[in-house]
């Protein structure tokens, strides 16, 4: 049976997506799970995976081509199964040809431009990486169809120097390592004399986010007085989706104030060990969200969403943990945080947010949720109220940890504190479930050893 | 005219630390006021490099001369008078030179001994009184003197520092030197240049122990081949002056008493930092031992003030108390600068000389750092030979793994001098490759280093063939 393959929904603020690049061709062999295209939306370049086994029958939808969401781009087959009728006139052209109104949109510019005397192929992505660091095109040979120059060319082309990019100062050791580390040196800060890029600047630049993703550090504020501002997609999405929340689920908030100081002793005393065991730094938040998936096995009412006018309990715990990026907020989730340990969490965690910062998440783990942590744990936050995440029906809220007097045994003592914030549906969680949800939280986090150490 | 009392920066100490801060900071447009209670150039230029290199330059010439199969200088004797007046003469040269350079980029001088009344405040008290000053930013140069042991009696006359023996009127025709350091070695060297029987005791099991094994015993078996005692593993239990002569009693290893005798002593057992009088009780600034503790932006525990030099321990030399100053001047000014120690040359001035800049061979291994290492020997080296100079070699260290050279060795003949080029080489992360395909000139003695970097990986030109 014939299979079509989508345009998935790439992320909670996505609306439409380009083709950028076709990694299969018509007729050939696909396995599901394998990549069958890279899909660019807002800044973004993902794989999509085969959704099935078979043949890649027809592309709908060609390379440079923008459509919606949910749009069916190709259809997969059998090995000697026909394309079904209502496929063969579903094929939009390519964009250099005549487009029909009413068809998906085509973007524009179209994907192959031309520049100077000679006609350059190279999709947007690789076109903008090129412009933001200075690289001449027709400098660069392309891997991809018809010679065109793809973002992967232009790393190499990065990585390898650039004969016409401005001159980097280094050492023979720095670029020695630098070229062994696969790390473009135009793209490290050098702190010799004149900017020269030093062995040690190589080494603190080693493992960074790839050459794609690198974007020009933004000013302070890039915004100006009097300006008028369209809201790109991401940002349309955001908008719909947290007015849509708010207006629809009555939100009640709680906080109350944790005791840090022995979560923080706790910390204190693992910390090195297992940063030397696994090789991972386990932050706050790794405890965070332990606990909090914790406390949801206690209360199971707070990992769930309203459908109809049924309450679904999520058969998972998956906590999701808000990071903000340059234009907007994602939330990727770490799966079964009540059944991982510490080590596991922060393992997750780490890859998850340097991802999401390089824009790097799949769907599904923006979309696994079923419990939020927001923190703004690095401002100076007292505390904070959130708006929940659509559909989950509970988010926590954290903010800094400071030295604050309280009451101890009848004595003023300062002590390392954080007030921690609940939103939740009130159409289908009460206050005192709530409540004492949040209290439960406040217990595991301030018996750190009760709660973290396994007997 | 009303002598100005407020000053951006006020440095305290005049010395080659002291002197560079003044200057880079009024380069950099600040008000600065320099404080010294002796004479500008502190102890390199009137007690230390500088004097005994000019007494060096004429004790090697005699010695080159008298020592020469060649040339036949029948009767050559050593005027000491004349060797300690040129030597007077260079200082005084600089000397008036320093003096020129603070003036002319504007520094407010003033002499005394200063004191700390607050971290704002000083208080210099000097042949006309006192007088009062405030600087927003404050520098503390105030350099080291010789150390001293117990039961060793200085008396200046029979029994010496450092400082004394420079204005020596005589060859003394025995030298025991107690300390087997470079101030010791340099000494031991130039007194066996001008004729002196010298004996060296030193209490650690090596003489310059800092230095790359090899270096050490390479240098080790030269001088005492040329007759300069060497004692290691000794320590000294007494040294008194009987009848205008030193008696030093020396005990070994295994404990056995040796009495040393001679016509004068030294004492060159290191350097202690010096803060006598500064009151640095009233700044409460941190201290490690009695050195003044600093970062690496040379910034004390205490905002606004900053410690350069001998006063902050580490290595003890002139250059690098010249390159925190500058830094120090410079981070006083909203510069964010460091000193890299890894890569300060060091350079002692015995006869042959020795100079090496980064790691020795011991401390990669202490770092756990896997080396390759190259050597190459002068008396392989045109230059050397036809100089007549072909003791030492050159010793180069690299990490395994990118063939960065983290350090180079060389006894020999104008090691010193060679060593200049090595130290843009190690702050440029040159690696062997570089520094081996560098085309150098022939004949030079850099010709050397360039074959022993190539000796690392065993395809050095001039050295038998070596099995892969």
């Amino acid at each position: 049976m014939a299979v079509e393959v989508v345009l998935p929904a790439l992320g909670l603020t996505v609306e439409k997506g380009t083709i950028l690049q076709w990694l299969k061709r018509e007729g050939d062999v696909v396995t599901k799970g394998e990549s069958l295209y890279e899909v660019e939306a807002d800044k973004v370049t993902t794989e999509v995976e085969s959704p099935a086994s078979g043949i890649l029958k027809k592309i709908l939808i060609p390379e440079g081509v923008e459509v919606p969401i949910l749009t069916v781009v190709a259809v997969i087959t059998e090995e000697k199964e026909e394309l079904p009728e209502k496929y063969r006139t579903m094929a939009v052209e390519k964009p250099e040809k005549k487009v029909e109104p009413g068809a998906p949109k085509i973007q524009e510019p179209s994907v192959f431009l031309t520049s100077g005397p000679t006609e350059i192929k190279a999709p947007p992505a690789a076109r903008r990486l090129a412009k933001e660091r200075g690289v001449d095109l027709r400098a660069i040979k392309g891997s991809g169809p018809g010679g065109a120059i793809l973002v992967k060319d232009v790393e190499s082309f990065l990585i390898k120097g650039m004969p016409a990019g401005p001159k980097v100062l280094t050492t023979p050791t720095a670029r020695k390592l630098a070229e062994r580390e696969s790390i473009p040196l135009s793209f490290i800060k050098g702190t010799g004399i004149s900017g020269r890029v030093m062995k040690a600047d190589v080494m603190a630049a080693k493992s960074p986010p790839k050459v794609s993703e690198l974007k020009p550090r933004p000013p302070v504020s890039k915004y100006q007085l009097g300006q008028v501002i369209p809201m790109n997609s991401i940002r349309k999405v955001i908008a719909k989706r947290m007015a849509q929340s708010k207006f629809t689920a009555p939100h009640i908030y709680f906080y109350n104030d944790v005791d840090m100081e022995k979560l923080f002793s706790l910390r204190e005393e693992f910390l090195t060990e297992l940063e030397q065991v696994h090789g991972i730094r386990i932050s706050m938040n790794d405890f965070f969200i332990k606990a909090t998936a914790l406390a949801l096995l206690e209360y199971p009412l707070l990992n769930s969403k309203v459908s109809g006018e049924e309450i679904h309990i999520f058969p998972e715990i998956n906590i999701g943990l808000a990071v903000a990026m340059e234009d907007g907020l994602v939330v990727p989730a770490i799966p079964r945080a009540d059944q991982l340990s510490l080590v596991e969490i922060a393992l997750y965690r780490a890859d998850l947010v340097e991802r999401a910062r390089q824009a790097k998440l799949t769907i599904e783990e923006m979309e696994r949720g079923t419990f939020t942590i927001s923190s703004l744990a690095q401002f100076d936050i007292t505390f904070f109220t959130a708006i929940l995440n659509p559909p989950q029906s509970g988010i926590l809220t954290l903010g800094k940890v400071e030295p604050k007097p309280v009451v101890m045994d009848g004595q003023v003592v300062v002590r390392k504190t954080m007030r921690q914030g609940l939103s939740v549906d009130h159409r289908i969680i009460d206050g005192a479930v709530a409540a004492a949800f949040l209290q439960s939280l406040k217990k595991k986090l301030e018996n750190p050893y009760t709660t973290f150490v396994k007997l | 005219m009303e002598r100005e009392r407020t000053f951006d920066i006020a440095v305290i100490g005049g010395g080659p630390g002291g002197y560079v801060a003044a200057i880079r900071a009024a380069q950099l447009g600040a008000k600065v006021l320099l404080i010294e209670k002796d004479q500008l150039g502190g102890t390199c230029l009137n007690r230390g490099c500088i004097p005994t290199k000019a007494m060096l330059a004429d004790a090697k010439r005699f010695e080159l001369l008298r020592s020469s199969s060649v040339i036949k200088a029948d009767g050559l004797r050593i005027d000491m008078e004349k060797l300690v007046e040129r030597k007077n003469g260079v200082v005084k040269r600089l000397l008036r030179g320093v003096e020129f350079l603070v003036k002319d980029n504007g520094i407010t001088f003033s002499h005394g001994t200063a004191k700390f009344l607050d971290p704002k405040t000083i208080e210099v008290e000097g042949e006309k009184g006192k007088e009062r000053f405030e600087s927003q930013k404050i520098v503390i140069a105030t350099g080291s003197i010789s150390a001293k042991i117990p039961n060793v009696a200085i008396d200046g006359k029979v029994i010496l520092t450092s400082t004394e023996i420079l204005d020596l009127s005589f060859i003394p025709e025995d030298l025991v030197i107690i300390g087997g350091g470079y101030i010791g070695m340099e000494f031991a060297c130039l007194f066996h240049g001008l004729g002196s029987k010298v004996t060296v005791v030193e209490m650690l099991p090596t003489i310059v122990s800092t230095e790359d094994e090899e270096v050490i015993r390479g240098l080790t078996t030269i001088l005492k081949k040329r007759k300069i005692e060497i004692y290691t593993d000794t320590k000294v239990k007494e040294a008194k002056v009987k009848k205008d002569r030193p008696e030093i009693t020396v005990v070994d290893k295994e404990g056995k008493e040796n009495l040393l005798k001679a016509e004068r002593a030294l004492v060159a057992v290191g350097r202690s930092p010096y803060t006598e009088g500064l009151q640095l009780e009233k700044i409460k600034v941190a201290l490690n031992g009695n050195f003044i503790k600093v970062n690496e932006r040379m910034e004390t525990s205490v905002p606004g003030i900053y410690a350069i030099g001998d006063v902050t321990g580490r290595q003890m030399l002139a250059h690098k108390a010249s390159a925190e100053g500058i830094v120090a001047a410079e981070n006083a000014f909203g510069h964010q600068n460091k000193i890299d120690y890894s890569k300060i040359p060091n350079c002692i001035y015995t006869s042959p000389e020795v100079a090496s800049i980064g790691m020795t061979e011991g401390q990669a291994k202490q770092k756990g750092l896997e080396v390759r290492i190259g050597r190459f020997p002068f008396q392989s080296n045109g230059k050397a030979l036809a100089n007549g100079e072909p003791e030492g070699f050159v010793k180069v260290i690299a990490e395994r793994d990118l063939g960065q050279v983290v350090g180079v060795h060389i006894l020999g003949d104008h090691a010193t001098d060679l060593i200049g080029g090595l130290s843009l080489a190690l702050s440029l992360e040159i690696t062997l490759e570089e520094l081996g395909k560098t085309i150098q000139a022939h004949p030079t003695l850099m010709e050397a280093v360039a074959e022993a970097s190539l000796d690392a990986s065993k395809e050095a030109i001039h050295l038998p063939k070596k099995d892969k």
